[in-house]
């Protein structure tokens, strides 16, 4: 009975992680719409993540969902098509998706021009501002001739250059068409503008102009995003229309692809797979190392790319060795992936300061786009015992030598002292009857 | 009969659409500003003309226009729609201050009459929170819905010198290296400073020879006793053991294992000793000393 149910968990098991094995964090999306029917617009988007094995679960934002059961997470992420909702009442508001965001989960939140004030809440949590309710992004220089004499949908082509979030393709490929709102990205270093605006263009509504724009040209954020200190993934995208079928063509589909892998955790995860440190020449982990030994530190990382894990590319992990204060950081050096080994080493020899206490080996590896990965291990660091300081240094030669000739003396004067026949008494008596 | 009605009607409709396309496609490409009377002029805090100016489109200006703490600039000009020749209000009108430095963009409202009268200011009075030090082009933006011809007029670059200067904020990358400084060995005093007091060290060695030859030592006991020899010898081998016991010590034995030796070694020193002693004393019962 008991194995029965061993290979019936087994299989469950596998069962999940297959499901699983798409996103590194979850399957379970909540779509939230202003109206249920609104999911017909964007079928092909839904779809595609469907066949990514995402299991969608659709609510209309005025109907009650709750996110959290027994303080667990109901769903791994959100997709926030909902922006008209004003209802401080709902269950789904700017606090309880900040809660769902400090608990891990990621939030892909599209808007347009009729975005609420809680929208706008939401955003500034994250240092994002919204530019005011009906106003578009504009500009008279590059927009799409489909548009009839609004000059919104735009053609960008300004994609951020960071491989984690967009494929290469996405990069180097073809303009993408956005209409929408535009928005401030603040100076939080986690934050990441993804696609911003041409430097003619500027957001504002169609009246005409009696202030100054939120934001003009390239300050324009189209597309941003920020991933929390906790690696949760929150994108902030200025157009509904930019996810619908209508829109659904070659530069906006691979757009959309990247930035939803992305923000639901399938691109740009990067895990530490070992860390070892040893002195050089032995091959064992020391809790205890002492002042100016030197050591070899390595660590492994890896980064999970096109559904699988990888060894990982980049060249600037970096050691630090910390008292209060970094003694030393220092560049690891990428070694060359062995063959069907999954994670890429990086090593460097170093040797310890001559300060002793209790240090931190840190790597703390923060880039934006990649999975922030801190990794720490407490090492003690002693000064030399008495035996290990330098012997016979030659300023203490008149001492030795002082040493030795007091032994030598000695012993020499006992052999002439116990062997001596003494004629002296002669010579002196001599010298008294003198 | 009703469909083919309806069928004709949506083409002729779609003919209608076409046409009106093309005729408006021939009137945009008369649909443009027209710009004239640019002025540009610096005043400073005390009213000093710095700088005037007056520039034909589309022609910029050469000189750098140098702006400093309370100076302030203003430009007016007048925008035209170039079918009717009359005054427009163009929907973007925009001064822009791009930071030839970090590529960040600041917008200067103008505003514009009716009548196309357009005047823009930058007063440096008080300063805005992105504007720092440096270099900016200056470029007027003009465009607005009816019109395809858009205009992005470069006017000059403008140097801005005031207190504030741009700090970059931070950005997640690889930091800078931190080598540590390690304290420099202890210094010692020069070698030939140590042998020479070495060599001071050894001289008491000139004054016990010299001492003993002069007193005349002798080891006559050493040959005219060879009976005693043996115990003597020991004892004095036991105590050169002693001795280099300690040397090793020195070197590289610890406390207890010298302890251990050196309890054998000086019992074995004792009875030597003793036995040796008592000799050398006999000699001088028996008057040989």
């Amino acid at each position: 009975m008991r194995q029965i149910l061993g290979i019936i968990a087994f299989a469950f098991a596998a069962l999940l992680f297959f499901v699983e094995s798409k996103s590194t964090t979850g399957f379970r999306v909540l779509v939230l719409l202003d109206e249920e029917n609104d999911k017909n617009l964007y079928t092909q988007f839904f779809h595609s993540l469907e066949e990514r094995d995402y299991k969608l679960t659709y609510n209309k934002l005025s109907n009650s969902v709750e996110l959290f059961s027994y303080g667990e997470r109901d769903f791994d992420h959100i997709i926030h098509f909902a922006p008209k909702s004003k209802d401080k009442k709902d269950t789904i508001n700017p606090i309880s998706l900040v809660n769902f965001v400090n608990e891990g989960g990621n939030i892909l939140l599209a808007v347009s021009s009729e975005l609420s004030e809680n929208i706008r809440n939401f955003a500034r949590e994250f240092d994002i501002e919204f530019d005011e309710r009906d106003n578009y992004v504009i500009d008279h220089f590059n927009y799409d001739i489909s548009d009839n004499g609004n000059h919104t949908l735009l053609i960008s082509k300004n994609f951020v250059n960071n491989e984690a979030i967009l494929g290469k393709e996405v990069i180097e490929g073809v303009p993408v068409l956005f209409r929408g709102i535009g928005h401030r990205v603040g100076t939080v270093s986690l934050l990441t503008k993804i696609l911003w605006a041409n430097d003619t263009a500027y957001s504002c509504d169609f009246e005409l102009m009696e202030q100054e724009p939120l934001a003009i040209g390239n300050d324009v954020g189209l597309i941003s995003a920020i991933q929390a200190r906790n690696n949760a993934r929150v994108t902030f995208v200025g157009s509904l229309e930019f996810f619908s079928d209508q829109y659904s063509k070659s530069g906006n589909k691979a757009l959309v692809n990247d930035l939803t892998k992305w923000t639901f955790q399938e691109k740009g995860i990067l895990r530490i797979t070992s860390r070892f440190h040893h002195k050089e020449g032995e091959y064992e982990q020391l809790e205890m190392y002492r002042i100016k030994d030197n050591i070899i530190y390595n660590i492994e990382i890896s980064e999970y790319v096109n559904d699988q894990w990888q060894a990982f590319n980049g060249e600037d992990v970096q050691l630090e060795i910390i008292m209060l204060d970094p003694h030393i950081r220092i560049n690891l050096t990428a070694l060359p992936v062995l063959e069907e080994h999954n994670a890429r080493k990086y090593e460097t020899l170093v040797q310890l300061p001559d300060v002793y206490g209790v240090f931190t080996f840190k790597v703390n590896y923060k880039r934006p786009g990649y999975t922030y990965i801190v990794d720490t291990s407490t090492v003690a660091i002693r000064p030399f015992k008495h035996n290990e300081y330098p012997r016979f240094i030659s300023a203490a030669y008149p001492y030795y030598t002082g040493a030795a000739s007091m032994g030598v003396g000695f012993l020499l004067f006992c052999f002439v002292w116990i062997f001596n026949k003494d004629n002296g008494k002669l010579a002196s008596n001599k010298k008294k009857t003198n | 009969m009703r469909r083919s009605f309806v069928c004709i009607l949506a083409l002729s409709w779609q003919i209608f659409a076409l046409l009106m396309c093309t005729t408006i496609s021939a009137q945009d490409s008369e649909r443009g500003f027209i710009l004239s009377d640019l002025k540009l002029a610096v005043t400073t805090s005390e009213a000093r003309r710095k700088l005037t100016e007056s520039l034909p489109y589309p022609s910029s200006l050469d000189k750098l226009i140098e702006l400093s703490q309370g100076d302030n600039l203003k430009m007016i000009f007048t925008i035209q729609d170039k079918a009717t020749k009359r005054g427009i209000q163009p929907h973007q009108s925009l001064l822009v201050l791009s930071s030839n430095q970090t590529g960040s963009q600041i917008p200067i409202l103008v505003t514009v009459r009716e009548t196309g009268k357009a005047r823009a200011e930058l007063n440096l009075k008080t300063i805005p929170g992105n504007l720092f030090s440096g270099n900016y082009s200056l470029n007027l933006i003009i465009g607005t819905f009816s019109h395809d011809d858009p205009i992005n007029y470069h006017i000059g670059t403008v140097k801005i010198d005031i207190p504030t200067t741009y700090s970059a904020p931070v950005k997640y990358g690889p930091k800078p290296e931190i080598h540590h400084i390690f304290k420099p060995d202890q210094k010692l005093p020069p070698k030939f400073l140590s042998y020479s007091f070495v060599v001071i060290v050894l001289t008491p060695w000139l004054f016990l020879i010299g001492a003993w030859i002069q007193l005349g030592v002798n080891v006559s006991f050493l040959t005219s006793e060879p009976e005693t020899l043996p115990a003597i010898i020991g004892f004095l081998g036991t105590l050169s053991a002693i001795e280099i016991l300690f040397y090793n010590y020195w070197t590289h034995l610890n406390i207890f294992q010298t302890l251990s030796w050196l309890s054998g070694l000086s019992a074995l020193a004792f009875f030597l000793g003793q036995k040796a002693l008592s000799d050398v004393q006999e000699w001088r019962l028996k008057g040989l000393r």
